[in-house]
């Protein structure tokens, strides 16, 4: 491969891993967590685990399947709240769902559309779970979750189809449509919370209330990472 | 003088919630089919579906499935250059630009190559640059076997084929336009991988549906086209075919009805560049050796995956109407020319102009890198001032982490 092509692959790369980084580092995961996640990706795309075998086959990769997916569990399972954990599920639910029926409803020829579909299911799966989960942890896990459960319900359509099917969930490893969804969702969360909290500062009501309890710094506004 | 209740600054915050979430149940239920027009608009091709370009007096230029925008262009079969300048409906208008001279992308060796697969006389020793042109403008030189392959220069032996569209079919010999599950583009990409293998390349054809032809196929297929990326190829093929009528695509090649092919180039990705110069040498090395082949070049909106390997491009065989034969001719004699556009003969000419092209999209990445940067620092500060505070902070941060690694103080 040329050089040019190579060093645009390489900055792009980590630039790419940076951002995934900042993002896990956003979630209360330690740096060295957070790397050791970026690492099992990189290192999971490699590796493909068939779960179900042909003619309706199903392949999940480490990297781009199982690591966002346990992730997901991780955070869900580590919120503060039950209500906070109910409304992260609904999010992921609900992202599933919209995943899915936008993949139908979207043109099939990427041209058609003003941008790359491919980065519609992130931001929507972002927005519904910013407002229905309500934290950055949410939106990972409809981001990451909702892709994959549009996966299989592409899966699970195969079984009304007369030709042998292949669902391979996370298959492009950590460039997957689950990761980008996932990174997308949380950058979508994030902007949508420090606009909101910016607009919450100026106003009265805020600039009166007594400050007991600062945001840490790196903290998003919902507190919950 | 107080504010008016129904304007406090104090609402806006709420204000912009319900905002947020008026549209989020927008796009959630438009999903769900209940606002269809909205997301379907674009998709209402038929009939007729294909898009007529004409140039700016009205006169035909050529003809594609693909949806059209201004700003995209299209590189003729006669190598004039094109810019969409306008559409209408079905209609797009044209701007000459250029014309082009492919030659420039061969190099000797590329010459010879052709030369050699075409079983003309070259005369050409191994590793000599010049030797071949000399010999042949003196006349001298003996045939070569015709299908001797190019000699093998590049490391890698590889070519890819997989098929992002697996229902695309040939209205004349399967009855359909669409087969689901046994598109005719398989029997295509067979042909192609075939000839390949003749050449003495190794084909990896994937072979795997990536149906239904909706909205996700090109995420499906992304699977497939990194793995075919993994594998280090020369090049990566998507073969689709085009819509439209036959007579648009078939030429007499060799005194055979073949059809001809177009090579589609997706612009938003960072490395058309370097895709568009091998769909480019990819055009030259075929108009030498088949002209009239290479129907054109379009560089459309979209990525189609092929961000994924610097020469990673869609071909477009055939349309419906013409016959599957047809369409395996092309992609046929398409293989001949894949070798030595490719690099497999010899150093390319390309190499230079992939490399300019993927520094131009470096710059490109990293500014918009920076600019996203400082509107998140801006965003989340909120001020310019804090903004610089908070990345000196970081930087001093990372210096002094450094300074300890190394020892320094």
């Amino acid at each position: 491969m040329p050089w040019g092509p190579l060093l645009l692959l390489a900055v792009a790369v980590l630039i790419y891993l940076g951002a995934a980084h900042r993002v896990l580092d956003r979630m209360r995961l330690t740096d060295r967590a957070a790397l050791v996640v970026l690492l099992l990706m990189a290192a999971g795309s490699l590796v493909n685990f068939r779960l179900v075998p042909p003619p309706r086959e199903l392949v999940i990769n480490a990297g781009g399947g199982l690591v966002p997916l346990g992730v997901s569990v991780y955070l869900l399972a580590t919120t503060d709240t039950a209500g906070e954990r109910g409304r992260g599920t609904l999010a992921a639910l609900l992202a599933g769902g919209a995943v899915y029926l936008l993949g139908r409803i979207l043109p099939p020829e990427e041209q058609t559309m003003w941008m790359d579909p491919a980065y519609v299911f992130g931001p929507v799966a972002g927005l519904i779970a910013y407002l229905v989960g309500r934290s950055r942890r949410a939106a990972f896990a409809a981001g990451a979750t909702g892709t994959i459960l549009a996966d299989l319900g592409h899966w699970a359509e195969g079984f009304v189809r007369p030709y042998p099917t292949r669902t391979w969930v996370g298959g492009a490893g950590a460039f997957d449509a689950v990761v980008i969804a996932a990174l997308l969702a949380v950058g979508l969360a994030e902007l949508a919370g420090e606009v909101r909290e910016r607009v919450a500062a100026r106003s009265p009501s805020a600039a009166a209330a007594p400050a007991d309890h600062p945001r840490p710094p790196g903290e998003g506004p919902e507190g919950s990472g | 003088m107080p504010v008016p209740s129904s304007t406090r600054p104090g609402d806006y915050a709420t204000r912009l919630q319900k905002a947020l979430l008026a549209v989020a149940w927008a796009l959630f239920f438009s999903t769900c089919g209940l606002l269809p027009g909205v997301a379907r608009a674009e998709e209402e091709l038929a009939p007729p579906r294909y898009v007529a370009v004409v140039d700016e007096t009205g006169r035909p230029v050529s003809s594609t499935c693909h949806i059209l925008r201004p700003g995209d262009e299209l590189l003729t079969s006669d190598n004039r250059r094109y810019r969409i300048v306008r559409v209408e409906k079905y209609r797009a208008v044209a701007r000459l630009v250029a014309q082009e001279n492919l030659d420039t992308l061969l190099s000797p060796e590329d010459e010879e190559a052709i030369a050699r697969l075409l079983g003309e006389p070259t005369g050409a020793t191994p590793g000599s640059r010049w030797s071949g042109w000399w010999r042949r403008l003196r006349g001298i030189g003996q045939p070569a076997p015709a299908a001797t392959p190019a000699p093998a220069q590049a490391a890698s032996r590889v070519v890819g084929i997989y098929h992002t569209h697996s229902d695309e079919s040939y209205e004349p010999t399967q009855g359909a336009a669409s087969v689901e599950g046994k598109g005719g583009v398989f029997a295509v990409g067979a042909s192609l991988a075939a000839r390949l293998k003749e050449k003495g390349i190794t084909p990896i054809h994937d072979k795997n549906l990536y149906l239904p032809h909706d909205g996700r196929a090109y995420e499906r297929s992304r699977r497939g086209a990194v793995a075919l990326a993994a594998s280090r190829p020369l090049a990566i093929l998507d073969v689709h075919r085009d819509s439209g009528p036959a007579e648009e695509y078939l030429r007499d090649i060799g005194g055979q009805p073949t059809s001809q092919v177009t090579i589609v180039i997706g612009r938003q990705n960072p490395q058309a560049s370097a895709n568009a110069s091998f769909a480019e040498r990819l055009k030259a090395v075929a108009d030498r050796m088949y002209p009239g082949l290479v129907r054109g070049i379009l560089y459309v909106s979209g990525k189609f995956n092929q961000d994924v390997h610097p020469r990673n491009i869609l071909i477009e065989v055939g349309t419906e109407k013409v016959t599957q034969e047809q369409a395996q001719r092309g992609a046929t004699l398409l293989a001949d020319a894949i070798p030595v556009a490719a690099g497999a003969a010899g150093p390319a000419v390309g190499a230079g102009r992939e490399a300019a092209g993927a520094l131009r999209a470096l710059w490109w990445v990293l500014g918009l890198t920076g600019l996203l940067g400082a509107a998140y620092l801006w965003l989340s500060t909120g001020s310019w001032e804090e903004a610089r505070r908070r990345l000196e902070r970081w930087l001093g941060e990372v210096t002094l982490r450094g300074g300890r690694r190394y020892g320094r103080k």
